[in-house]
């Protein structure tokens, strides 16, 4: 029977207020704010470089008619002399302005939310007001629903205001976003808001197992010093333990450029070479190309599990798959396999469900793990 | 008269230490009940166990004629609550504080800061403005008062409410009792002092070692365990001059100090006439000459040292 509906809201309404008035709160909170702003300064700098450079180059193709640059030699394939004029520059994207941001989110994000939820439970523990609140007509799961939303809103707007003041630098900054990247923006602003989540869950995990507000910030960051670096920066060296070395590459070149017969003072561009293919070091080189292929094919689940409880890198993948911070490069190089057509946002979420789908398990685990502890903490 | 709180064969037990051992208790509707027990006696583990904030081993208690483990919240809205140690958040004003829990009631947004004037009247901190953080602790005890008084509940449980009080306060906290017992709610007051005890309440209950050894109002301790019947009463006389050999009908058992200048008599009434002429007569200077009542305090430390 439960009789007080009110009792959720009222602990909600409370911690918002008690996380808004935190002097500690306001101070990471601004440090967040101005180092995401500057991050994002440094993101527009670079934008408009490579906005110079890509008008530069537009420039150069317009007047020259055929700008024709031999190549060095490369595996079968490769094209010996490119031509410039061939060689398609792309438009500088205004996501490529958030790369620093990107860069910076996670450990900003650590920061700030480690802060907002080490002693939330501890403190209520030390100060001995947890039991003066379930003496009250509550439910024990209430008290940490409540401190769960609360740090959700906080954190939603701490991420808005961020992206708020993000998008007023980048129109300043006469960068105006089509609507395609601005939905791109939007949903970095989400998976920014679920990465700090992730990293809030575990402070509130922290303040549940630990009595000593001191412990409780330390393991926290603990936890996501290992799950975050410690473990993706172990997981090569891991899984080559686990899969042994990798292949040798054959000793013999897969194939030889034809020597070069032109004359000194001869300016004629060279006729496009042939390559001798060497029959038997071909088969060589395609033999030991399967076995790398199999053998990184190996090793990918054995660093992915690595990383599956790393927030930080779900959070990579997805921004990759985003292009935030992406498309700063001026050309599409001839190297690149340049897409036919660009896959459209949902092909490219698809891509990386996994790691979307992690990135929303990560804090339910951690907060699953908290409520459970909390509902049988003595409260003596 | 109806049972407010029955607790049957309650029983807590800490990795296998019982700190509350069978514990059967009735406390009838308005009554106030002084639960006196030493340190580690089991007194607050009995508290939390009526008040729902821990669950009994075995056993089971009613408040209300509610199964309290059964229905915790039920309970909760009917009672108030002073735990030991109590704490508030202390960025917050006692009213804040207070309000936040008055939050947590059906108690309408304008009564709501009546109620909260109210309590913070009744216990002196009427128009303190000052963040609970800089409280002195008895203030914050009696804050602890106002907090559980927030619900007007039907039954107040107070565990040590007068630690950390000035006789002031504890002046004041004594009235407040009275004053809460007289509009009918039921008191269970829970200390290891004695007179805080006696002085307010009209039942006892004496817990040692988590088993209950007492029960009854003050005098019906008292007769019971100072080993003196209903009509046994003790008499002790002094004087000046050493008494001779006194004979008087009554006399159960009569005790004569070293210089016999002091006696203690046990006798069926009181003899203290006859025995003042039997002196006067045998010209015997006397210095005094008392009723002796066993105070509660060596009732209770007869019955601790059992
Ligand atoms: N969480 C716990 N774990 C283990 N033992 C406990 C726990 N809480 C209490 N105890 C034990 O239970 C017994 C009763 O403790 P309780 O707090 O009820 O005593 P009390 O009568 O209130 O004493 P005091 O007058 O000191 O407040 C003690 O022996 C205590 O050590
Ligand atoms: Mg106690």
């Amino acid at each position: 029977m439960r009789s007080n509906r009110n009792g959720l809201t009222n602990i909600v309404r409370k911690e918002l207020i008690d996380h808004i008035r935190s002097g500690k709160f306001i101070i990471v909170f601004l440090i967040f704010l101005l180092l995401s702003a500057y991050s994002l300064h440094e993101g527009i700098n670079m934008y408009h470089d490579a906005l110079d450079r890509y008008k530069e180059h537009i420039e150069r193709i317009e007047d020259a008619e055929d700008i024709r640059i031999p190549m060095p030699a490369g595996p079968p394939g490769y094209p010996g002399v490119i031509d410039v004029t061939e060689w398609m520059p792309e438009r500088p994207s205004p996501l490529y302005a958030f790369m620093w941001m990107r860069m910076a989110m996670p450990v900003l994000g650590a920061i700030l939310a480690v802060v907002m939820g080490f002693d939330l439970i501890s403190k209520e523990r030390q100060d001995r007001t947890l039991k003066t609140l379930l003496s009250h007509p509550i439910y024990r799961d209430e008290i940490i629903n409540g401190k769960a939303i609360a740090g959700l809103l906080v954190i939603i707007l701490a991420i808005g205001m961020t992206f708020g003041i993000s998008l007023a630098m980048l129109l300043i900054s006469d960068i105006v976003p089509t609507i395609g990247e601005f939905v791109n923006i939007a949903l970095f602003g989400i998976i920014s808001v679920i990465l700090l989540l992730s990293f809030f869950a575990i402070a509130l995990m922290s303040s549940v197992l630990f009595k000593n507000s001191g412990s409780s910030i330390m393991f926290a960051f603990g936890i996501i010093l290992v799950i975050s670096l410690i473990l993706p920066a172990i997981a090569p060296f891991a899984a080559e333990m686990i899969v042994g070395p990798r292949p040798e590459p054959p000793a013999m070149p897969p194939m030889r450029p034809p020597p070069d017969e032109r004359q000194e003072g001869d300016d004629r561009v060279p006729e496009m070479p042939e390559f001798k293919i060497d029959p038997f070091a071909d088969e060589e080189w395609a033999e030991w190309r399967r076995e790398s292929e199999a053998y990184w094919e190996r090793k990918r689940p054995i660093t992915e599990a690595f990383a599956i409880l790393s927030p930080a890198t779900h959070f990579e993948k997805i921004s990759t798959a985003l292009d935030i911070g992406m498309g700063g490069m001026m050309v599409a190089g001839p190297f690149d396999a340049i897409p036919v057509e660009d896959p459209d946002i949902f092909d490219r979420l698809y891509a990386v469900w996994m790691n979307i789908l992690a990135l929303f398990v990560i804090p339910a685990i951690f907060f699953a793990i908290a409520y459970t502890k909390f509902m049988k903490l003595d409260i003596r | 008269m109806r049972y407010m709180i029955r607790t049957e064969n309650l029983t807590k037990n800490y990795n296998g230490v019982k700190a509350v051992d069978g514990l059967n208790l009735e406390v009838e509707e308005g009554d106030i009940f002084g639960f006196l027990g030493p340190n580690g006696a089991g007194k607050s583990t009995t508290i939390l166990m009526l008040v729902g904030m821990i669950e009994p081993t075995h056993g089971k208690c009613f408040v209300n004629d509610i199964e309290v483990s059964k229905d915790p919240l039920s309970v909760k809205n009917i009672i108030g609550y002073l735990p030991e140690d109590i704490g508030f958040y202390s960025n917050m004003t006692a009213a804040e504080n207070l309000n936040y829990f008055a939050g947590f009631y059906k108690i309408e947004k304008s009564a709501r800061q009546k109620k909260i004037e109210e309590v913070l009247e009744l216990v002196n901190l009427g128009g303190v403005t000052k963040k609970v953080g800089q409280f002195s602790r008895g203030m914050t005890q009696r804050l602890g008062m106002a907090q559980a008084l927030i619900n007007d509940p039907k039954i107040l449980f107070l565990d040590e409410p007068t630690a950390n009080l000035d006789p002031e306060s504890v002046f004041q906290y004594r009235n407040l009792v009275k004053r809460l017992s007289d509009e009918g709610k039921t008191i269970f007051i829970v200390s290891h002092i004695l007179p805080e005890v006696s002085n307010v309440c009209k039942t006892i209950g004496i817990i040692k070692e988590g088993r209950l050894i007492a029960k009854g109002t003050i005098d019906e301790l008292k007769r019971e365990f100072s080993g003196m019947g209903e009509d046994q009463k003790q008499m002790i006389i002094e004087a000046f001059d050493p008494i001779p050999d006194l004979t008087h009908s009554d006399i159960l058992k009569i005790e004569y100090s070293e210089d016999r200048k002091r006696v203690v008599i046990e006798s069926t009434s009181d003899i203290r006439e006859d025995i003042s002429g039997i002196l006067f007569e045998k010209h015997i200077r006397m210095k005094g000459m008392k009723m002796h009542e066993p105070t509660l305090e060596e009732v209770f430390l007869s019955i601790y040292k059992e």
